[in-house]
């Protein structure tokens, strides 16, 4: 097993599809883990992180694999209460009619030197589109692994930031989406 | 027609008679610019979350930032071209405290911005200059600091409201009761000399 992961590290992806052939499964730990969203307010950047989140991530060398991530979008962060508050509200998040941003995916292509590209759908509010996000797959030393990874994507075309907040010039459309999760391997997967 | 030995109106540097044209223009860009904060920041604040509060406290913070800049250019000038001298006034103190009041408002120019910087800073909204470009952030995040930071911004705003009205009752009191140039040199439009009680 040991040997496996040195291997990984090293990025021979032989020797990481053996071990994702078993369809390894992984859960994050959000302690160690980061969702950030970037993108700008009056022209400068602007970032957040979103608290909780889970989901399960099975990677397998046959066409198993499979990627879900479910985040609580209650757990905005921007530092700025009242503006997190906005964002549970029904211009944004709307976080009591859709209390989850929900990310599927049975397609996990691997591109090589531990570099993987995912195709999914991504659901935010009660608007879904799909979604390609390369990310990487690091096995650690501890056993664990690091999924690393960024997405961009259009608030407009998510339907966030409604009224007033549509406007964007002061607010802007484009978010990237960046991602550092630390999994863990699932239990009884 | 003025003659070739006649000045023009108003010079452009500052003379033992009166203030010229540079310094006139930061004087009252600046008087105009601060008016504005004024609005802004009161505004904005009366405000709930929004769009319309986003962009005040852009522009607020905008302006701002150029308010420091021309201060520092301001005082840049003012060492290339000293100011007319105080006039006479009845007694020391007011020398003193005409003295002290000039460089508290100068202070409270530079500071507050520097303070509404820090404030944007601590709230994790990092300052824009009118969308062309972006001051770095000073501190990290942090609510508390942010909420002092606000207290702080808000009590010099009062602060420099209190030294502006003494500034104008001070500059009124010499125009109207001691009756020297002290308002008019600072004026555009007029001619300065027929009232002088300078000090030689």
């Amino acid at each position: 097993m040991n040997r496996l992961v040195i291997l990984c590290l090293f990025g021979l992806v032989a020797a990481c599809n053996a071990q994702f052939a078993a369809a390894s499964c992984w859960v994050p730990v959000p302690a160690l883990s980061r969702i950030v969203f970037s993108t700008t307010q009056a022209g400068a950047p602007f970032q957040g992180t979103f608290h909780d989140y889970s989901g399960l991530v099975c990677m397998a060398a046959g066409g198993d694999s499979h990627i879900r991530v479910s985040v609580n979008t209650a757990s905005v962060d921007t530092q700025l209460p009242e503006l997190d508050t906005a964002l549970r509200g029904p211009d944004f998040f709307d976080t009591r009619r859709w209390p989850q941003a929900l990310f599927e995916s049975e397609a996990v292509r691997p591109m090589g030197q531990g570099r993987y590209r995912v195709t999914g759908k991504l659901t935010l509010r009660d608007v879904t589109h799909e979604v390609n996000v390369p990310f990487t797959f690091t096995p650690m030393t501890d056993g664990n692994a690091r999924l690393k990874g960024e997405l961009s994507l259009e608030r407009l075309d998510y339907h966030i930031g409604l009224g007033q907040w549509a406007d964007t010039r002061w607010v802007g459309n484009q978010v990237e989406l960046t991602f550092s999760i630390v999994v863990q391997p699932a239990a009884g997967k | 027609m003025h003659g070739p030995s006649q000045q023009p109106l108003i010079p452009l540097a500052n003379t033992p008679m009166r203030y010229g044209i540079v310094a006139q223009t930061f004087h009252w860009i600046i008087v105009a610019l601060v008016m504005l904060q004024f609005v802004l920041g009161i505004w904005a604040h009366a405000l709930p979350i929004s769009l319309e509060r986003l962009i005040l406290l852009a522009r607020h913070k905008s302006i701002g930032f150029t308010i420091f800049g021309l201060v520092v250019l301001r005082l840049g000038w003012r060492l290339y071209s000293p100011p007319p001298p105080q006039p006479l006034v009845p007694h020391p103190v007011f020398r003193m405290a005409a003295r002290l009041s000039h460089m508290l408002l100068y202070a409270l120019l530079l500071s507050m911005p520097v303070i509404g910087w820090l404030l944007s800073s601590a709230s994790n909204l990092t300052v824009s200059w009118f969308g062309l470009f972006s001051l770095p952030n000073l501190v990290r995040p942090d609510r508390r600091l942010a909420h002092w930071l606000l207290f702080t911004h808000q009590s010099m705003a009062w602060l420099l409201l209190a030294v502006v009205i003494l500034h104008i009752s001070a500059a009124l009191w010499h125009h109207i009761i001691l009756r020297d140039d002290v308002l008019l040199r600072m004026l555009p439009f007029t001619r300065s000399g027929s009232r002088t009680r300078n000090l030689p």
